[in-house]
């Protein structure tokens, strides 16, 4: 089910209802179900992937508790990732995999007779597995007790606000609190429901507004050079942005409204100064799982440099992968990975060159153009995240900068090519009013560097409230995309 | 939990009312071009509030022309009527068959046409979202029950809530009182043609600078949609239920753009299965022998024929409507 159908405006009130309503000894049972029911609504069979996964991690939990030789302990632990990771391999890796020995086979002169699965990746197959997987390694370290309880184990996997797209949580943080019981509280249900209309704006009005006009741009690439690739791409990394933090919000916006804190997935990332500072503010509920499960264990920074380093771009070449089986979200991963490096390794000479040059005497400007320059960089690197193949990425990368005197003259003299090739296929009104709503994200965004606008909106009487609730759901009804579109991160 | 359900309930009161009024205003002012979600298309299309004006004076008809722009711009009424046969060109922009069956259930019963010519261009036979046509006939049709029937049959949110922007709008302006807007370079002619005055040798100077619509040529045809095909289906019986003669066919576009097409065979002989499933004539003017077409001349751009374009291809068109027996069953009706 989709958090912006018609199926979740019924199926949410009516959960909620139905939860505050329950004495707590039920309520697992009915979120576990209406779980269920949430993750069916997409493919109703591969819920014995997650059936699977469950059991085997519930009784590694068990075991590893129980065990006491750390060898032991060490054993079922393995148990439980090679079952997890052993499942993605299978649904998300395995045509990748033999896609590439074929071409391999084939450049030495073989054939690949290993045979395709037909088989579509299950939804949030990634994330609810790393969720999994954090349980197991947690208790394993001893940071968190093996649940007993089948249901409320089962259902720290598959609780529906964050089961197909996160924020992937740690048992320490979600757990706990499936035991713990919890009231109807007005403040908390208003703020929650709050949140859930301001991702819903991000998602539909900026989002799938945004996503009609890269589309055009990054489905036929070839038939643009210049401007329009510049702009579908600046286009991409916002609609990306509010995509993803757009879920995140509905996701712990639904999750508040019946008691539940999760954990902060998004915090202003294009207000970072440098790439490590975006990796700290993007998608923070991966980032810290790859610091914590991947990073530390190979040693974090506390090894010699070359290692470090080689710690750093491993980590960004495995996120690249976990975010798809292909080569382009390897290079995107790689190409994080070698900013970061490079970061480091020309950190102390940039300093120097900003002092000499004294650009520090002017904090502002230089604070406007390490943002400026974070952003083109993530840019960069998103063209090879949503470009169909390599070639197409190739081929944006290579024509961006190029044909504008051409593209100028066609977009000056002529309207056709001036809503083709600048409106990116949409009228004028429309392609404004993209700028409109990106101006009030930025807006919005900069208002809560200190301050929470929910807060903020708190403070006024209800008549005025009622104002701003009239605007973002009216904003919404009138400007938002409703094309059936997807999360983007629901195929990672 | 009562005070939330109460302002809960004021919210979306308060909600409801605005979204009429901004609406409403939004009409009365021009605004509405900024609403993706608002939005009306009244009298703004390539004439279809013309078409539509138009089509009530006529009846009992020989030739019912449906399809997208390539057919009210291919099919010139006139030429037919020269020749004995009386046609209509009910052609609208990016009509698709889903389109074509409701005006075909509004049009049927009044128009009694003899034989319907349907135009499958690729593009309106492979795409799921009719936004764009639907907008078009809801905006520019009065909003009678098949119509209504359209627009909510799509369950898509934008085109619902087109449908109660025109209820609004037309509460100040009805449909009668739209002044149509008249489109530089093109005149509509009785009968539902739409005839380009850009000159043919200014035509043969400028075609071939178009070089940005020959970048995007298409290489390869996406397979149908089970959505577009569902609705070619049920033309097909609506046609047979009311005894009328259906004849599907493919309009020409320039060489440039067919012979790019990789995969040009399988669309037509998928259109061919389907032809020969439901014993309905099936006719490819790409491919039809004798028709010879300029890209220079006789096409505004990769797919739409020019005046001498169209009267090129209605002598063919006629000759086909002829051999399938179309004046047989005018002279056997009188």
């Amino acid at each position: 089910m989709l958090f912006n159908s018609f199926e979740f405006l019924l199926f949410f009130p009516v959960v909620t209802i139905l939860y505050f309503l329950l004495p707590h000894r039920f309520r697992w049972f009915l979120l576990l179900a209406a779980s269920c029911f949430f993750y069916m609504f997409f493919k109703p069979i591969y819920i014995l992937i997650l059936f699977f996964t469950i059991v085997i991690d519930y009784y590694a939990g068990i075991l590893i508790e129980n065990s006491e030789t750390k060898k032991k302990k060490k054993f079922y632990l393995l148990w439980s990732l090679v079952a997890n990771i052993g499942v993605l391999a299978i649904f998300k890796y395995y045509n990748f995999f033999n896609d590439n020995i074929t071409s391999l086979s084939e450049a030495l002169g073989y054939q690949n007779h290993i045979p395709y699965l037909t088989i579509l990746l299950p939804i949030g197959l990634s994330f609810h597995t790393f969720q999994a997987m954090s349980y197991t390694i947690e208790v394993y370290r001893g940071h968190q007790k093996a649940e007993r309880h089948f249901g409320i184990y089962a259902l720290y996997v598959m609780f529906y606000p964050q089961l197909v797209a996160g924020p992937i949580e740690r048992p320490q943080n979600v757990l706990h609190q499936f035991h713990e019981k919890h009231y109807f509280d007005y403040d908390r249900v208003t703020s929650g429901l709050k949140l859930m209309a301001w991702g819903l704006f991000k998602k539909v009005v900026i989002a799938d507004r945004l996503a009609i006009m890269v589309n055009e741009v990054y489905n036929n690439p070839t038939h643009y050079e210049g401007i329009p690739l510049i702009l579908a791409t600046v286009f991409f990394a916002i609609q990306i942005y509010c995509d993803f933090s757009g879920y995140s919000d509905i996701a712990i916006g639904s999750a508040q409204v019946m008691g539940f804190t999760l954990m902060r997935n998004f915090n202003r990332p294009y207000f970072s100064k440098n790439i490590k500072e975006f990796w700290g503010r993007w998608h923070i509920s991966l980032s810290t799982w790859f610091r914590d499960y991947l990073y530390i264990p190979l040693g974090g920074n506390r090894v010699p440099k070359w290692r470090w380093y080689y710690n750093i771009f491993i980590v960004f070449l495995v996120s690249g992968f976990w975010h798809g089986a292909s080569w382009t979200f390897i290079i995107w991963g790689s190409l994080h990975g070698f900013y970061q490096v490079f970061g480091q390794i020309t950190g102390k000479s940039r300093d120097r060159i900003v002092d000499a040059i004294g650009l520090k005497k002017l904090p502002g400007l230089y604070k406007i153009i390490q943002i400026g320059t974070t952003f083109v960089l993530v840019c960069l690197a998103w063209v090879f995240f949503r470009a169909n193949s390599l070639s197409d990425a190739w081929y944006i990368t290579t024509h961006m900068f190029t044909g504008f005197s051409q593209s100028l003259d066609l977009i000056v003299h002529n309207g056709f090519v001036r809503q083709r090739y600048l409106f990116l296929d949409q009228t004028k009104e429309i392609f404004l009013l993209s700028f409109v709503v990106i101006s009030i994200l930025i807006l919005i965004e900069l208002f809560q560097r200190n301050r929470s606008l929910r807060l903020e909106v708190k403070k006024y009487p209800f008549p005025m409230r009622l104002v701003f609730y009239n605007i973002i759901i009216l904003s919404i009804l009138l400007l938002g995309s409703f094309s059936e579109a997807e999360f983007i991160y629901f195929q990672f | 939990m009562k005070k939330l359900l109460f302002r809960i309930s004021a919210v979306l009161v308060t909600c409801a009312i605005a979204y009429f009024v901004i609406i409403y205003v939004a009409s009365l002012t021009g605004f509405a071009n900024w609403l993706p979600n608002g939005k009306y298309t009244t009298g703004k299309g390539y004439y279809t509030l013309s078409r539509f004006r138009e089509i009530d004076k006529f009846s009992n008809i020989d030739v019912l022309f449906l399809g997208s722009s390539q057919v009210y711009r291919g099919f010139d009424t006139r030429q037919f009527e020269q020749k004995g046969l009386k046609a209509f060109n009910l052609g609208t922009s990016a009509q698709s068959p889903y389109n074509s069956y409701f005006l075909l259930q509004e049009y049927l019963p009044k128009l009694k046409p003899k034989y319907i010519v349907l135009d499958l261009y690729w593009h309106m036979m492979t795409k799921e979202d009719v936004t764009e046509s639907t907008v078009d006939l809801v905006s520019n049709h009065e909003l009678t029950d098949n119509i209504v029937d359209m627009a909510l049959t799509t369950h898509d949110y934008t085109i619902i809530s087109s449908l109660i922007s025109n209820f609004v709008s037309r509460v100040h302006t009805p449909l009668t009182k739209v002044r149509e807007k008249k489109l530089p370079k093109e005149v509509y002619i009785s009968g539902g043609f739409v005839e380009s005055t850009v000159p043919e040798a200014e035509l043969a100077m400028t075609n071939p600078k178009k070089a940005y619509q020959f970048r995007n040529l298409d290489s390869k045809l996406k397979e149908p949609s089970e959505f577009q095909l569902n609705y070619l289906e049920k033309i097909i019986a609506l046609c047979k239920q009311n005894n009328t003669k259906l004849v599907l066919v493919l309009l020409p576009v320039t060489k440039e753009y067919k012979n790019n097409l990789t995969n040009y065979n399988d669309y037509t002989n998928y259109i061919s299965t389907i032809s020969k499933k439901n014993n309905v004539p099936f006719i490819d003017y790409n491919t039809r022998k004798g028709l010879s077409l300029s890209s220079s001349e006789d096409f505004l751009d990769k797919n739409h024929l020019s005046p001498s374009g169209a009267s090129k291809l209605d002598q063919f068109v006629y000759e086909d409507l002829t051999s399938l027996g179309i004046k047989e069953s005018s002279i056997s009706s009188l």
